[in-house]
């Protein structure tokens, strides 16, 4: 199911990393994952449950490698 | 790029405690009055200022996000601890909440009407406080208003291995002494506007703080 977030809260989340990008939900190649992509480095970050996640420990890179060697 | 790894534990913690937090510690309805009032000054600042939304940071269950938002605030809460935000949602379904890091706030510049940080950045090192205010003073708008609570102390490091109620803990808690909270908020560019000392009714000879700031508006 795509991503149902809140426009307003949706309005000031961004990427936590230091290009500060906006949000959009889904990725570049699936519209529908549930995760919110940034527009600026292009990490992925997941939403569980509705519940964005944040974390720069969490973010899926742009080329879809391993978060933990980012 | 990595986080700091001091959040690890802190997130870990939290998320094993999660439950017993909710048992244990009190709701903001039983919260001792001169901190409920704190609470209930900081709401007006920001309602009058209105300036822009509430971020509760380091919102654990989200009872003090509910808090907010019954005093008139529009508020949503950010935590590192994944546990505590899904109780968090399931309590409060009608408020918003992300997991997210202080050290590296998931917000735009300048939109916050209000930030409420109430006893979540003792557990960052002093060294990483620096790091942290600069997020709030990058998050909030001009004008808008902090409201710190925390505990205090001679710069005591506490490490407890167990906590609420003998569940496993590997978080630090970090009491800075006051003037050093409002010195590292000044150097943030904050203007720290009251601060309220009082006993920690729980913990015979300590003290927590509640400090009001504002990012000046120029």
């Amino acid at each position: 199911m795509a991503v149902q977030l809140d426009p307003q809260l949706l309005e000031i989340l961004r990427c936590p990393a230091p290009d500060r990008g906006t949000l959009s939900p889904g990725t570049p190649g699936d519209p529908e994952a549930e995760v919110l992509t940034c527009a600026e480095c292009g990490r992925g970050y997941p939403v569980r449950d509705g519940i964005p996640v944040l974390l720069l420990d969490e973010a899926v890179p742009a080329d879809g490698g391993d978060p933990a060697e980012q | 790029m990595t986080e700091p790894a001091f959040l690890d534990a802190i997130r870990k913690s939290y998320d094993t405690v999660a439950e017993a937090y909710v048992e244990l510690v009190v709701p903001p309805a039983g919260m001792d009055p001169l901190s409920r009032a704190m609470l209930a000054a900081f709401a007006e600042l920001v309602r009058t200022a209105d300036l822009g939304p509430v971020a509760d940071l380091g919102c654990g269950p989200g009872r003090i996000t509910a808090h907010l938002t019954a005093l008139g605030l529009s508020a949503f809460g950010i935590d590192l601890s994944p546990r505590m935000i899904e109780l968090a949602q399931q309590a409060h379904p009608d408020l918003r909440f992300t997991v997210g890091s202080t050290t590296a706030l998931d917000l735009s510049d300048g939109e916050l009407g209000g930030i409420l940080a109430w006893y979540s950045t003792h557990h960052t090192p002093p060294e990483h406080l620096p790091t942290v205010f600069a997020e709030f003073h990058r998050t909030l708008a001009p004008g808008g208003h902090l409201l710190l609570g925390s505990h205090i102390g001679n710069y005591e490091i506490r490490r407890p291995t167990e906590g609420y109620g003998g569940h496993p803990v590997s978080f630090e808690s970090h009491l800075l002494p006051a003037d050093r909270i409002a010195e590292l908020l000044s150097a943030a560019g904050f203007h720290v506007t009251a601060r309220l000392v009082q006993e920690d009714e729980d913990r015979p000879g300590r003290e927590g703080i509640a400090v009001v700031a504002r990012k000046p508006r120029d």
